[in-house]
């Protein structure tokens, strides 16, 4: 059985780039593709390369490289990129019936796992009591606005999310709070 | 007038700030809000017992830096009555106390596709995925929320 193992991602929102490796295939022949015989590499490029539709604007298939490895077949790396790249590769293979792959890459289920308690023994943040007194005392003032706060200290107030981000930019560790 | 205590071996470990306050744009009732951290800020999230995972706004997630992190699916999440498409990432977030200890635990974020500055909602701590790993208790008068997490802490793995 093959699995699959996320090897590499750089998201920028913009254009992420996805390499999906796949782990113990062997480059032979695959049957039952469309009735077009060919090898592992020629399936993904089936899949994936030549379903331009199924690629939105500024998303697309890159390409896939096949490494022999040594007693385990070989690794397949897929590189796609667009902003909903991994998720099409991922429905691409789920959809296609082939008993010699499995996603078994536990990312693809991770947003039905259930909580994991990493740590409970964390320190307080007592700050936190400051900022709750600044807003009891200025939340009219500034209903409508997004606040970022630090200790019970307005670091900065703007209309809009981005506004706050753009006043804010490089400070961590802050309080954002929208004041509805 | 009997009194229910937990007993000792069910504890509550920290307290944090229970903020109540409109939770929409219309002056609308007042909702418990509650702080959490994300990455490299602090947010605040409505205590959500009808809802799943932490939803995050895409300006508290933008706070939070998780443009930058793996995204683990897209799903189309229904909230408040609309079909709302967002992606989902795996996440530590920590219930910070004010009083006692808080907590680190991973879970599941979603957050809106959505124009940043266009989306109306605040963030929701929702039960499935989220609360339901925790004993909890709230103290309107004291503006407290009392926590204590279920099961076994995976601190160390």
């Amino acid at each position: 059985m093959a699995a699959m193992n996320l090897t590499t991602c750089v998201d920028n929102r913009e254009t992420s780039v996805w390499g999906l490796s796949i782990v113990g295939l062997p480059d032979e022949a695959v049957p039952g593709v469309s009735g077009e015989p060919g090898s592992f590499r020629n399936l993904w490029d089936l899949m994936f390369g030549r379903a331009p539709s199924m690629w939105p604007q500024n998303a697309g298939y890159e390409g896939t490289a096949l490494v022999p490895v040594a007693g385990s077949g070989s690794v397949a790396t897929t590189v796609a990129y667009g902003p909903d790249c991994l998720s099409l590769m991922v429905q691409t293979l789920r959809s296609f019936e082939h008993s010699s792959i499995a996603i078994s890459q536990p990312y693809a289920d991770r947003a039905s796992d259930p909580p994991r308690v990493l740590r409970d023994d964390l320190p307080p943040q007592p700050g936190l009591v400051d900022d709750h007194a600044w807003l009891k005392q200025h939340s009219e003032e500034y209903r409508g606005q997004w606040v970022a706060l630090c200790n019970g200290t307005l670091v900065a107030a703007a209309p809009t999310g981005s506004e706050l981000r753009r006043l804010v930019a490089g400070r961590r560790g802050l309080h954002i709070v929208r004041l509805f | 007038m009997p009194r229910i205590q937990v007993g000792p071996d069910q504890p509550f470990t920290g307290a944090g700030v229970l903020r109540s306050a409109p939770g929409d744009g219309a002056r609308g009732p007042e909702k418990p809000f509650v702080s959490v951290r994300v990455g490299d800020a602090i947010a605040d999230a409505i205590l959500d017992t009808g809802g799943v995972w932490l939803v995050l706004s895409p300006t508290d997630a933008a706070f939070a830096g998780i443009g930058n992190w793996e995204p683990v699916t897209n799903e189309t999440l229904g909230i408040r009555g609309h079909d709302v498409p967002g992606r989902t990432y795996r996440a530590p977030v920590v219930l910070s106390a004010e009083d006692g200890c808080s907590v680190e635990i991973e879970i599941t974020v979603f957050v809106p596709d959505w124009p940043e500055d266009d989306w109306p909602l605040p963030n929701f701590l929702g039960w499935q995925g989220c609360l339901n790993r925790f004993r909890f208790a709230l103290d309107a008068e004291a503006e407290r929320f009392y926590f204590g997490v279920l099961g076994v802490c995976e601190q160390g793995r």
